[in-house]
């Protein structure tokens, strides 16, 4: 290697170490501001209202400079000249490779002493260790480091220091993105569940959508909020009642209300759901609900005389044991005269006899368990049979009851008849008196009494295809009568969710919260009561489906405890349930009764304005859904409205 | 001849003139390495100190071990040009005519002592300009060249400043170095004592001749000067220039004039003497930072205000040196 390589060769080692050990030392100068600017953001966001999102970012910032740091140590190039005379200064070579590097293009006139300057140098050179000179050292910048992320540790653990109006504001803030993200989930799951067919309804449930949007931005403010919720109701209030003064909507909501279910499945929907709850219960079902719950009661007092069992050693001992296996025996029996196949029953008595009450207990629990889905079974069926039976026989009854889909196939099986050769003038006869009885009741039904007149006169004359094309017409009609009411169930569903966003803005709740007692997501009594209130409705439509149908749940540790007079839920044989309706009498004075309870102290942290609007949305609303007496609707609507001025 | 010979040859006389001179002079290295750095740099001397420090010792010593022409010239007020350069007589030639003949001054010597120098008038002094810048003098409107080497070594006295002329600028600028003598310290003053009061004899050889002296002269112009080294000798020269933009604020405060480029020549042929008797083949910036009192400070010229304070022409450029970086690009560069 020759002098000029041996000085370039030691100048590039320099160079390379120089660039290394600045990345190196950048890279800890950047972690120091990183954590400093961290700091400065902690200490700014315990005292000051800033975004959470400061912190986020300030700590993005803080982890991005030290690798800044490093690549732009990294990046910088240091010339050979440079670095022979950092290497002279550093090392005290009296610039002996900065005039070398100097000197390597010198001409021939002075070549003699060029190669006397390069020689010296290349010794000089020769000497120079970068490794031992640039040592990668943690730098003093390193202490200074973890001191501030000692101080940001410690700042943790200080509290915020908030204002009261701020944290309000924070918590509007929260609820009304909280408020936001669930109207516009739950609206999307309406419309998937239950596609709108009309564009008014279309356009409401896409301002719905688009009203939670905006909400879920955060940047409304609790009165705007409130103010676009009550608009955005007004305009779908006014929609549905629009759509509700149509009479055969009316009758269909009542249909559909009472018995749940019957004015929207076909006869032959439902005889298809009754077969198959008949083959899960399989031989147990003639056994009624009554016997399930005889049943249940007597499992729970073999488990109540278990779980208090003596010792076996002892003579009482052995005499609860008898006497609870010949209950267990008595058990068993009734399982099997009502059909019923109860295998933990079984075991159940093996473990008994082995004196393992635990398992028994568990056994217990596990047949228990068995025999509350087999009553729900047998419940559901019997319901089941009870709306099958609600269904109207001809055609009339079942325009008159508004069970439309009942009445469409009744339509599509007289268009079977009309199309069958086989049809007699008998049966023809009967289906034009059939088909002028509904015209009455049909005249609710848009063009359907039309189209049925059309198809009765049609079939008079003998026109089969004629009668048949006006059946077809009406059933269509019906059709578009059913996707109707599915429409004001969308807007009325809206509207709900529209009105507990309200009330959830309005008292400053969540929106889970704001679930009104009674009217659960899964229209189950109880739903949003007690133990199961706390549903966020930040789930996938799966997910809440899951968790509505809790009916195959067993929660023991949350049954009702204390004590009864009456004993564990024993009726007496005399006594009967009956069902009386009361009567009220709209001239007579309102019943009233005076509650007692806790008061609360303190101030209120809603406005007398806001809970004015939300106990009025909450009265209008059940003035619509029909849940205030007729009588006392005047004396409800006058009441919030003084209240109002 | 190869430089590296050369430069064995110039260390082996730079020593052997550092030990004969050592033989007569006790201490003052810095003053006898100085008069030797300019001696090889071809430079002229002014040595200023108190009477009795050896001054004129130092020169009648260099004078010994040279083996050159040695005139002194005691400088007084009543010295005239002539005296100090000569002049036509008339004389009688062999022929018994009478004709003009130069008869050659002091000056006409490689070595001239001009001792006691600020004793002689403005006009004397001024005698001196030509030759210790041109190396020839101007008689008659005859230009004669003087034999070279030439080397002044002018002594003065700071204080009896009865009776003395200081030294014109345009005069001082032509010394290379400007060396102040110093009391001798407790040891050397015992030697010197020793010396001087037991008659004891001290006999020196000759080292150097005038034509080695030359060779050697001109192997110093050859050591190289990095572009970086260079730069710094410049920007000390130009930060003593006031009311500049390159002026440090000690400049503007306390100096009336700056150097001239004389000033940068001598820093950088004082520094290429000293790299090649520290044994090095190329200029550092110390050699350049340690030439660079004696080289400037009879360049600068200081204000009413430093007089007033009593602030030298040496503190200035110590304050000056510091305030310049050596490296001005390495200075931007931490790593």
């Amino acid at each position: 290697m020759s002098e000029k390589q041996v000085i370039d060769a030691k100048i590039d080692a320099a160079a390379r170490r120089r660039k290394l050990q600045r990345g190196w030392q950048n890279m800890w100068l950047g972690l120091l501001i990183g954590v400093c600017l961290w700091l400065a953001s902690l200490s700014v966001y315990k005292l000051a209202p800033v975004p959470q999102a400061t912190l986020l970012w300030a700590g993005v910032i803080g982890l991005a400079l030290p690798l800044a740091g490093l690549l732009f140590g990294l990046a910088k190039r240091f010339a050979g000249s440079d670095t022979a005379r950092w290497l002279d200064r550093e090392i005290g070579l009296k610039e002996r490779l900065s005039t070398a590097v100097e000197m390597y293009d010198i001409s021939a006139k002075n070549s003699a002493w060029s190669a006397l300057v390069i020689s010296d140098a290349a010794k000089a050179a020769g000497k120079i260790e970068p490794g031992k000179l640039l040592p990668l050292r943690l730098p003093k910048v390193c202490h200074w480091t973890l001191l501030v992320l000692a101080a940001c540790v410690g700042l943790g653990f200080v509290p915020e220091h908030r204002s009261q109006a701020h944290l309000d504001q924070q918590r509007d803030s929260a609820i009304i993105e909280d408020v936001g993200q669930n109207l516009t989930a739950l609206t999307k799951l309406q419309v998937q569940l239950s596609p709108p067919h009309f564009v008014p309804t279309k356009d409401a449930l896409e301002s719905v959508q688009e009203l939670g949007r905006e909400f879920k931005r955060g940047k409304l403010v609790r009165d705007e909020a409130l103010a676009k919720l009550s608009s955005l109701a007004e305009r779908l209030r006014d929609q549905s009642s629009k759509l509700g003064q149509a009479l055969s909507l009316k009758k269909m909501q009542q249909a559909a209300r009472t018995p749940p279910a019957a004015g929207r499945l076909t006869k032959a929907e439902m005889q298809r759901q009754l077969d198959e709850l008949k083959k899960s219960l399989g031989a147990a079902i003639e056994a009624k609900p009554e016997q399930f719950d005889a049943l249940k009661s007597k499992m729970d007092d073999i488990k109540i005389a278990a779980a208090g069992l003596p010792d076996a050693s002892s003579p009482e001992g052995q005499q609860a044991r008898l006497e609870l296996a010949q209950s267990m025996a008595d058990l068993a029996r009734m399982a099997e005269q009502m059909g019923l196949e109860m295998p933990n029953i079984d075991e159940a008595l093996l473990a008994l006899e082995s004196s393992d009450i635990d398992q028994f207990l568990k056994n217990m629990d596990f047949a228990g368990e068995d025999l509350q889905k087999m009553a729900n079974l047998a419940k559901a069926m019997q319901n089941l049979q009870m709306q099958m039976a609600e269904i109207g026989k001809t055609l009339g009854e079942q325009l008159e009851n508004g069970q439309v889909p009942a009445a469409i196939e009744s339509l599509q099986k007289m268009m079977d008849q009309l199309a069958s050769a086989q049809l007699t003038p008998e049966q023809l006869e009967k289906m034009i008196q059939e088909l002028q009885e509904a015209l009455g009741p049909a005249e609710d039904f848009g063009e359907c009494s039309k189209c049925l007149s059309d198809a009765k006169g049609k079939a008079k004359a003998g026109n089969k295809a004629g009668a048949s094309q006006s059946l077809a017409e009406a059933a269509e009609e019906l059709k578009k009568v059913l996707q109707q009411l599915g429409d004001m169930e969308n807007m009325m569903a809206a509207l709900q969710n529209l009105e507990r966003a309200q009330l959830a803005v309005g008292n400053c709740q969540s929106f889970g919260s704001c679930q009104k007692p009674g009217v659960g997501p899964s229209s189950k009594p109880g739903g949003g009561v007690g133990s199961w209130g706390d549903d966020s409705y930040l789930l996938t439509p799966e997910d809440l489906v899951q968790r509505w149908d809790n009916s195959g749940f067993s929660r023991p540790d949350r049954d009702a405890r204390g004590n009864t007079d009456r004993g564990a839920g024993k009726v007496p044989d005399d006594m009967v349930s009956t069902r009386i309706k009361g009567k009220i009498n709209p001239k007579g004075s309102m019943p009233s009764f005076t509650l007692r309870g806790v008061s609360i102290k303190g101030s209120s942290k809603v406005q007398f304005q806001e809970a004015v609007t939300a106990a009025q949305s909450e009265a209008r609303n059940a003035l619509n859904q029909d849940k205030v007496p007729r009588a006392y609707r005047d004396s409800v609507r006058d009441y919030f409205d003084d209240l109002k001025e | 001849m190869d430089p590296k010979e050369q430069i064995g040859k110039f260390r082996e006389v730079y020593n052997s003139l550092r030990e004969e001179i050592g033989k007569v002079i006790v201490g003052q290295d810095a003053i006898v390495d100085g008069t030797l750095n300019a001696l090889f740099a071809n430079g002229h001397v002014l040595l200023e100190g108190v009477p009795g420090l050896g001054k004129t010792l130092l020169v009648r010593t260099l004078s010994q071990v040279l083996d050159l022409s040695f005139k002194r010239i005691q400088f007084t007020p009543d010295l005239m040009p002539a005296d100090v350069l000569g002049t036509n007589m008339v004389h009688e030639t062999d022929e018994g005519k009478r004709a003009f003949e130069f008869q050659h001054g002091p000056i006409f010597a490689h070595l001239v002592l001009a001792d006691e120098i600020n004793r002689a008038t403005p006009k004397t002094q001024s005698a001196m300009l030509e030759a210790m810048q041109e190396r020839s003098v101007t008689i008659g409107g005859e230009i004669r060249k003087l034999d070279l080497p030439f080397f002044v070594l002018a002594t003065q006295n700071p204080i009896d400043q009865e009776g003395t002329y200081p030294l014109p600028e345009a005069q001082l600028d032509r010394f290379f170095y400007k060396l102040l003598v110093d009391y001798p310290t407790a040891e050397e003053l015992s030697e010197i004592v020793t010396r001087t009061t037991e008659g004891t004899k001290v006999q020196v050889s000759k080292v150097v001749n005038g034509a080695t002296l030359i060779e050697l002269q001109q192997l110093v112009q050859q050591v190289p000067v990095a572009s970086h080294v260079k730069d710094y000798a410049v920007r000390l020269i130009l930060a003593t220039h006031p009311n500049t933009e390159t002026a440090q604020e000690i400049t503007n405060q306390f100096l009336k004039f700056g150097s001239s480029p004389r000033g940068a020549q001598s820093l950088l042929l004082g520094a290429k003497v000293r790299a090649l008797t520290e044994g090095r083949f190329n200029v550092s910036f110390d050699d350049v930072a340690e030439v660079a009192l004696p080289a400037l400070r009879h360049r600068l010229i200081v204000n009413f205000e430093a007089e007033a304070e009593g602030v030298t022409t040496d503190l200035v450029l110590q304050k000056i040196m510091a305030g310049v970086p050596r490296d001005a690009v390495a200075a931007s560069v931490s790593t």
